[in-house]
């Protein structure tokens, strides 16, 4: 009985507005000077977000813009606008993407307002959330999570790591649809790019 | 008329010839094992002729003939061994003297061949004899009952031929009889021991299961109609009746000998059928008995056919213990045990959903007309009847799940199976024809004669319509396959967290849970290959290795080689004499 | 067979048909705003069965048959048993005299036969491993059905629900023990057919699944009718509680009547939606093998009912 009171008791806690994304922010060049970037992020002057680690070795070379990182999907599904099942596989990461994925569930951003869920079967799943480095072991579980999934389906990549390999190995053998960039992005931004993934809110 | 004394010779041609075809089988198999299969079902279908001309025992008549049909096509399909023919139709001879008894002696006869010559298939063979002699041993121990119950008939009556009693004592005595024969509870060893210990082939085992435990069933309904009714003899079947449900189930679904688990379910099932037959003997409403008697019959064609169709799968999949068998899988064998198992775990629209439906109702319409304390027996046995039948779907679904769904390694066919499989809802039809009464809805869209009603004197009870079910649900079927439009289908492997180490859940694994839930009753040890037991049996030994040590000691104090305590003995003889001359 | 009958008839189908998801939808709403979230709309459960209904079907190698066109079965065979208890309409309509009150309790047993059935068919382990569960309990849970369906029947004298429903409208009956006492253990019954906590949690964790394990190899069009058809069950089962035990009141005959028990069964299910909530969000998970205990304590609370019953008529 007292769980059920003080829910009511607490009332809801989500946050009344769509999520605005405040950081992680795009940096830019703004002082003369070698860089040198553990990830390679930094190509001719350009920042690549898929390769920060936001590690900030290249302070106060590299610094922030104001606009925030930008998720890339490149491809959008309309049959899951309003039924959109996730099943989230790690297959090497820190612990970072985990926790911040799992926030999404949390009252504050709640997805389910959106129609995102969690599930524990591919089967069920419309899109494969990858988090972190490619390990060895893992790449068969990856590949059979794959082959497990009904069309149509996408592939959402969450982290740098699962990007382009952040400082821990090789990303993943997989061509993703959806791409969140950051180390580790924030809920705000990952939940951003799933309700575009879904084609609308 | 000249026209019923002709039926009444023809009958008797009939009778004479099946006997004849039977006999001529048992000599044959001296021959060719093959042909006197042949022969044997040969027999079986004048059988099943006879039975439709005969008048109340018709069903038992043309279920058993069924069964042996069956059995012996199966057989003569795929058994060679001679000694085998020469038992297997020795027993169905036996079995056959005993329907067509028409005395006391008869009777005996017949019964005694079948226990012999079911006794030299299942102990010969092999070099254990234990489960031959104790399925020896319990059979003259319901012999003896038999003889005493016949004996005080005759003393009645003055005759060995079948005549109506005025005492109860014969009743009860052959009902004990008939129960223990049946494998009914305490006594559950004598049905399991010979099937899953003995050497008991799949066509002998079922006609083990079915026909002989059918014979016992006539001889306690036999019996029932010729003495008056005793409504303790019917609360005292229903309660046996039901516990054998309870624990046959319970034992079933945690077995992992495949033909152990459909001796168990034989066992439920008989218990099923003395719970019928105890609530005929309970209830004094003449609709109520006619719906009883109902149940009854339905119950025994469904258990005996669908028994025998199991026991014919057990014979296309080779081997014995359920964790390791080799799956085949085929169209015939798949839908024909759906159907054979859907049956035996008592749902629409077989015909075993039928059976179970009208028994659930007759006792629980007893529970209200007879009320009072003696209406609780028909309601527990009611509930104890309920749970048997989850028991029997868990085990069902194991049976099925392991022989032909899950990872099928084979594809042998089994057309015979899914010729008795379709039997079980085109017999759920035929159900009609034994109902005592039918009725319609027209208002409702039923037309007039498509409902079973179950009533009782103090008004209707339910209704059902076999039919109806038969036909709407695959409508519906069909009409939801349209409506849900195309759909594209692709292969892939199971998902397993994606390992793909090919772990494999065995049977035995999934009735784990009530082997660890049940401890209690089911005495787990843990560790051990054996992991329950039959309590009951082990009530048995204990009362028996108690029994022989009383006795060797007893002796051993009395006969003490010491010849003054002969002298003492004589001389306590000699006054005991003295006193009972005088006096 | 008038035409007030077919439309009655016809209310009452389409009413359980496309109104069952909607009280799921409900209560997964309401679960979330005792959690504290916004929670998805109510009109969840239609969005998740459409975007079904577009997904591709996958067969795992060793199924068959059965896996392939089992849901079909499984789904008419609930549509059948909407045709025959009073879950809206309180007349008996056409084809009601198909299968009496035990009937109905075989007939949600033979749906739950033919889920294990395509279920095992599928050679799974975490199916297995849910189904070996789903049986152990299936024991108690049968006979408890059973007895809950019979203590209706033996409080009339009669197996037919219609009558019940008129019989215990009077607030003497009602009030009797066993009528309350079946009450109760048809409630306790309600939560483990339909998968609620304390019994079986779903969502994330596989090993704690009984229910779900039967359609975790499912997905497309056979996953959909399997979902539709346990938010079926679960508005069958839960309508027969309220209309014959909980509140066999309020419910008006008439085609027009027809239509307006609709909007009546909505408010019963809201009285259901709201005992269900405050159970499910404030007891946890029972341990497995606790689940025996209580569907054990519904059984004997059914049999106290069902054992007044006889001793008062004798």
């Amino acid at each position: 009985m007292n769980w059920f009171l003080r829910g009511i008791r607490r009332g809801i806690l989500t946050e009344k507005e769509f999520p605005q994304v405040q950081w992680p922010s795009e940096l830019h060049r703004s002082k003369e000077g070698e860089v040198k970037c553990p990830t390679d992020a930094l190509k001719e002057d350009r920042w690549d977000p898929n390769r920060c680690i936001f590690c900030r070795a290249c302070e106060p070379i590299l610094s922030p813009t104001g606009r925030s990182v930008q998720a890339q999907v490149k491809r959008s599904e309309p049959s899951f606008r309003r039924s959109f099942y996730l099943y989230p596989i790690d297959v090497g990461t820190c612990g970072g993407c985990n926790l911040e994925f799992r926030l999404i569930a949390s009252p504050q951003y709640d997805m389910t307002r959106f129609g995102i869920f969690l599930t524990n079967t591919p089967r069920h799943a419309d899109a494969l959330v990858v988090m972190g480095v490619m390990t060895p072991k893992m790449e068969e579980v990856l590949r059979r999570a794959y082959d497990a999934m009904p069309e149509p389906k996408l592939v959402i990549l969450l982290g740098v790591c699962a990007v382009s390999g952040g400082i821990l190995g090789m990303p993943p053998d997989i061509r993703g649809d959806v791409v969140i960039p950051g180390c580790p992005p924030t809920p705000e931004s990952i939940l951003r790019a799933l309700v575009e993934a879904k084609s609308g809110e | 008329m000249v026209s019923d004394m002709y039926l009444q010779i023809d009958k008797f041609y009939l009778e004479i010839v099946t006997l004849l075809t039977m006999i001529t089988a048992l000599a044959l198999s001296l021959w060719s094992a093959r042909a006197s299969h042949v022969v044997a079902a040969i027999s079986s279908s004048l059988f099943i002729l006879y039975g439709l001309y005969s008048g109340e025992f018709r069903v038992f008549y043309v279920v058993s003939g069924l069964v042996w049909l069956f059995s012996s096509t199966f057989s003569a399909l795929h058994d060679r061994e001679r000694w085998y023919s020469l038992t297997f139709s020795g027993t169905l001879l036996g079995i056959m003297i005993t329907l067509l008894s028409q005395n006391y002696l008869e009777f005996l006869t017949g019964w005694e061949l079948m226990t012999l010559f079911a006794y030299a298939s299942i102990g010969v063979y092999r070099r254990e004899w234990r489960p031959g002699y104790t399925f020896l041993a319990f059979g003259e121990v319901s012999t003896v009952l038999l003889i005493a119950g016949f004996i005080l008939a005759y003393q009645e009556t003055g005759t060995f031929l079948f005549h109506t009693l005025t005492d109860t004592l014969p009743l009860w005595f052959t009902t004990f009889g008939f129960t223990v024969k049946m494998g009914i509870f305490p006594f559950l060893v004598v049905e399991w021991l010979p099937i899953a210990h003995g050497n008991a082939k799949p066509s002998l085992s079922s006609v083990l299961s079915a026909s002989m435990t059918l014979a016992g069933v006539y001889g306690i309904y036999k019996m029932m109609s010729l003495c008056p009714q005793t409504q303790a003899l019917g609360g005292v079947l229903i309660l046996i009746g039901a516990f054998s449900v309870l624990f046959g189930a319970l034992y079933s679904y945690v077995s992992d000998h495949m033909k152990g688990m459909l001796a168990f379910s034989t066992i439920e099932n008989n218990g099923a059928i003395l719970t019928a037959l105890g609530s005929l003997e309970l209830s004094a409403d003449p609709v109520l008995k006619a719906f009883a008697q109902f149940s009854l019959m339905v119950y025994v064609v469904a258990h005996s056919l669908a028994k025998t169709g199991l026991f014919l799968v057990a014979g296309y999949v080779h081997g014995e213990s359920m964790s390791t068998l080799s799956t085949q899988r085929s169209f015939s064998l798949e839908i024909g045990t759906t159907l054979l198992t859907a049956s035996m775990s008592g749902l629409l629209p077989t015909v075993g959903g039928v059976a179970v439906w009208s028994l659930l109702e007759t006792l629980f319409m007893e529970s209200i007309s007879v009320g009072g304390i003696l209406g609780l027996i028909p309601l527990l046995a009611g509930v104890m009847v309920g749970m048997g039948e989850g028991f029997a779907t868990g085990a069902m679904a194991r049976f099925t799940s392991f022989t032909s769904l899950v990872r099928p390694r084979g594809g042998e066919r089994g057309r015979l199976v899914l010729l008795i499989g379709v039997l079980m809802p085109v017999l759920a039809l035929l159900s009609y024809l034994l109902s005592p009464e039918m009725a319609g809805a027209a208002s409702l869209g039923m037309f007039s004669n498509s409902l079973i009603p179950s009533g009782y004197s103090g008004g209707s009870f339910g209704g059902i319509s076999p039919l109806y079910v038969l036909i709407i649900l695959p409508i519906l079927s069909l009409i939801t396959y349209l409506a849900s439009g195309r759909r594209r289908v692709r292969t892939v492997d199971p998902w397993d967290n994606g390992s793909g180490r090919r772990l494999t859940y065995t049977s035995f694994g999934m009735a784990n849970n009530i082997r660890l839930m049940l401890r209690f009753v089911l005495r787990t040890r843990k560790g051990a290959v054996e992991t329950s037991a039959d309590v009951f049996w082990r009530a048995i030994l204990q009362l028996v290795r108690g029994y022989v040590r009383f006795s060797r000691a007893f002796s051993r104090a009395y006969m003490n080689s010491s010849i003054s305590w002969y002298m003492i003995y004589m001389i306590l003889a000699f006054i005991v004499v003295i006193l009972v001359v005088f006096l | 067979m008038s035409w007030d009958v077919i439309s009655e008839t016809i209310t009452q189908v389409l009413g359980v048909l496309l109104l069952s998801p909607l009280y799921a939808g409900i209560l997964d709403r309401l679960k979330a705003v005792v959690e504290g979230r916004r929670g998805p709309s109510v009109l969840q459960p239609y969005y998740d069965l459409v975007k079904l209904s577009r997904k591709e079907t996958l067969l795992p190698r060793n199924a068959g048959n059965i896996f392939l066109n089992g849901p079909y079965l499984v789904f008419s065979i609930y549509l059948l048993i909407s045709f025959v208890i009073p879950v809206v309409y309180p007349r008996p309509v056409i084809f009601t005299p198909t299968v009496d009150f035990l009937g109905g309790a075989l007939l949600f047993s033979l749906a739950g036969f033919i889920k294990v059935y395509e279920a095992m068919e599928s050679s799974s382990n975490l199916v297995t491993l849910g189904v070996s569960r789903a049986l152990s309990f299936s024991y108690l849970g049968e006979a408890t059905l059973l007895t809950v369906f019979i203590a209706v029947a033996l409080i009339t004298g009669t197996n037919n629900p219609y009558v019940t429903m008129q019989y215990v409208q009077s607030l003497g009956h009602y009030l009797f023990l066993p009528h309350v006492s079946a009450t109760v253990a048809f409630y306790m019954l309600w939560l483990f057919e339909t998968g609620r906590l304390p019994l079986e949690s779903s969502g994330m964790s596989e090993m704690g699944m009984i229910d779900d394990s039967l359609v975790y190899e499912y997905s497309g069009k056979g996953l959909m009718l399997l979902k539709w058809g346990s938010y079926i069950k679960s508005y069958l089962l839960g309508s027969v509680f309220l209309n014959v035990f909980l509140l066999p009141w309020g419910l008006l005959t008439g085609p027009l009547g027809a239509i307006l028990d609709l909007g009546v069964m909505f408010l019963k299910w809201m009285v259901l939606i709201l005992v269900t909530l405050v159970v499910e969000t404030s007891l946890a998970k029972f341990r497995l093998f606790k689940v025996q205990d209580f569907l054990a304590v519904a059984l004997v609370l059914s049999l106290i009912s069902l054992i007044l019953t006889v001793i008062g008529n004798g």
